[in-house]
């Protein structure tokens, strides 16, 4: 009972932290959702349509680019607003004293974390997909969706790289982690046109997956002073 | 679990600097490589090249190495440049006891282009059937563009809805001629700057060629007969007044084809060595004969052959491509680079997530990153449990390994 009521409270304390980046991320990507509508729009009612249809199948232009990196901003604003309050006077520490076991406390922080990340891109989802279903056929809906997935997946790599980077408590190799996270998160934009990571999702996504595992060792760093 | 996050960070590390260092060492380390473009003058009876070297200098040259200055070389290459001999009012020109004018040159002259990102680009199946019996002088956009999945189906671009009556229409016509759905494959040339429209080639689902085109709005399908026994690894279609071919095919087993105006008839092109994964091809075509070249970038060779108007080959030429000399580089790369990931490659629109490895060298490497870690290892010591993870990672990753190991440290001792 005290363990819920400790996930309660470290729930709501995240919940202060978090509010006002997620609200300004979401809307954000609810001024690039718009954006893209309108630009949407403004090609079906300066071009023919079918010309616009070519554009996109032939041309390979992705004209959706505009929602590119919102998922990677939401990703690290959210981690940066969680952890670096934490990180100054050493609070993280106060986290380790909790009754509840130290990695746990951690990863239930995380996951707020990421449970706010994939709301952002949830709402990236949903807002692609139906201004593209409005619009285009079935076959440039899931194009649009295999297309943006790298995208959006690099912000749920860039939410465990910024946690990553911000907990490490020395200074040159926080610095290294960021080159990393940096050239990790990179990897997920490449390629020109649509459906690129087709064949090599999954595995960047693996990849990318493996810094969910990450946290545990500058964690135990920060909670021992250790450099 | 701390053992595992340093793990897998080291893993991490290990795996960004195996993408990123070998692509910015080999960024710095590179050099152009000065492929010639190459022709085959029916005036010498040789193959001319025309190179450029790292100072900006071009050199026309034969295949016996004899050199000329440029105007010679267009001159002996009159088909391809006779917009220039136009203007030095040298046409018509005599090339083997005939008389060519620029009209006869230009309505006999056809190159095509085959990429290895032909077989490795994305592709959404939605194709524009234009109209091949227009009014018009100008081919026009249609409202729609069709899928072949389980029938013939447009979609109407203003509403995004199905055109059912059409799509009846066409879906009749095709099952009338035999056509089993889905179709395999749909090649065709969806642009309207071309001099007519030749609809598109579909493969249907039991591998034959089908010729789909649309005459005064009414479907006009042919069973060509035609099915390759080795399947269709790629088909494009390409519309040129001289009306001889189709396009090209290439099948299952990765011989070229090229498809007739004569029943569809396959011609095989003679590419011996040709590799389409690999390798770009160029077929250029003039009044006398065809010549095509192909190379894989990779190699030092460019391979012409010369054919007659009927494909036969009537000569070959393995030209050679001076490379700077990158031994040191290359040395030094493997020494460093004992693998590495890629993700992007020029014979791919995808991105790839594949693995290259090293050179023989690259054990030496391996060696001199262990010897680096013992020394780290004598001057600050750590127990064997915490160890033989780092040595494991850099017997098998080395110079990566060696830096992943050294940036993230220790493993911190639980006590």
């Amino acid at each position: 009972m005290a363990g819920s009521n400790m996930y309660g409270a470290l729930l709501y304390k995240e919940w202060i932290k978090i509010r006002w980046v997620l609200l300004i991320v979401s809307l954000v990507t609810c001024w690039t959702l718009i954006q893209l509508f309108l630009q949407v729009r403004e090609f079906f009612e300066f071009m023919e349509p079918i010309a616009v249809w070519s554009d996109v199948v032939h041309r390979k232009a992705v004209f959706y680019s505009g929602i590119e990196y919102n998922a990677v901003v939401a990703g690290v604003g959210i981690a940066l607003i969680q952890f670096i309050p934490e990180t100054v006077k050493r609070r993280l520490r106060l986290l380790f004293h909790l009754p509840i076991q130290q990695n746990r406390a951690l990863y239930f922080m995380m996951a707020t974390g990421l449970a706010c990340t994939l709301f952002v891109v949830a709402l990236n989802v949903a807002g692609l997909l139906a201004i593209v279903a409005s619009r285009f056929p079935a076959e440039l809906v899931w194009s649009a969706v295999v297309t943006s997935a790298p995208w959006l997946f690099a912000g749920v790599v860039a939410y465990f790289a910024t946690v990553l980077v911000v907990v490490e408590p020395l200074a040159w190799r926080k610095c290294t982690y960021a080159a990393l996270s940096f050239g990790l998160v990179q990897l997920f934009f490449n390629g020109s046109g649509y459906e690129t990571y087709a064949h090599s999702f999954w595995s960047y996504a693996l990849l990318g997956g493996l810094f969910s595992l990450t946290i545990v060792l500058p964690a135990f760093r920060f909670k021992r002073g250790i450099n | 679990m701390i053992r595992l996050s340093r793990t897998v960070i080291i893993l991490l590390v290990v795996a960004v600097s195996a993408f990123l260092l070998p692509e910015l060492y080999w960024k710095a380390m590179d050099q152009k490589v000065h492929r010639p473009f190459i022709l085959y003058s029916a005036i010498l009876d040789r193959f001319m090249t025309r190179t450029s070297d790292d100072f900006g200098q071009t050199t026309h040259a034969d295949e016996t190495g004899k050199e000329y200055d440029r105007i010679e070389f267009e001159k002996l290459t009159p088909f391809f440049n006779y917009r220039n001999l136009m203007k030095w009012e040298l046409l018509p020109v005599e090339v083997k006891g005939s008389q060519y004018d620029d009209d006869l040159i230009r309505t006999n002259m056809q190159v095509l282009r085959l990429d290895p990102n032909d077989l490795h680009t994305p592709q959404i199946d939605l194709y524009p059937l234009y109209e091949s019996a227009s009014l018009f002088a100008q081919l026009e956009n249609p409202p729609d563009m069709f899928r072949l999945t389980e029938s013939m189906e447009f979609i109407v671009a203003s509403s995004n809805e199905v055109d059912e009556e059409k799509s009846a229409l066409f879906t009749s016509a095709l099952r009338g001629e035999g056509f089993q759905f889905p179709a395999r494959y749909v090649a065709g040339n969806p642009t309207t700057r071309k001099p007519f429209d030749e609809g598109y080639i579909a493969v249907d689902a039991s591998g034959t060629l089908f010729h789909i085109k649309m005459v005064e709005g009414r479907p006009w399908c042919v069973n060509t007969g035609v099915t390759p026994a080795a399947g269709v690894r790629l088909m494009s279609l390409s519309e040129n007044s001289r009306r001889e071919f189709y396009g090209t095919l290439i099948s299952g087993d990765d011989k070229v084809h090229l498809i007739s105006y004569d029943s569809y008839r396959l011609i095989p092109l003679p590419t011996v060595g040709y590799e389409p994964d690999r390798m770009g091809l160029q077929l250029y075509a003039d009044p006398l004969n065809r010549t095509i070249i192909f190379k894989d970038l990779d190699e030092d060779l460019v391979h012409c052959v010369l054919t007659d108007r009927d494909y036969n080959a009537i000569r070959t030429w393995d030209c050679p491509v001076k490379r700077a000399d990158l031994r040191l580089a290359t040395a030094a790369g493997e020494l460093l680079f004992p693998f590495r990931f890629v993700n992007t490659h020029q014979t791919s629109d995808y991105v790839l997530f594949s693995v290259e490895f090293g050179g023989g060298l690259a054990w030496l490497g391996i060696l001199l990153s262990l010897l680096t870690l013992a020394l780290i290892r004598f001057k600050r010591p750590v127990g064997p449990a915490a160890s033989w993870i780092d040595w494991v990672i850099v017997a098998l990753t080395g110079f990566y390994g060696l830096i992943a190991v050294i940036i993230v440290g220790r493993e911190p001792s639980r006590g």
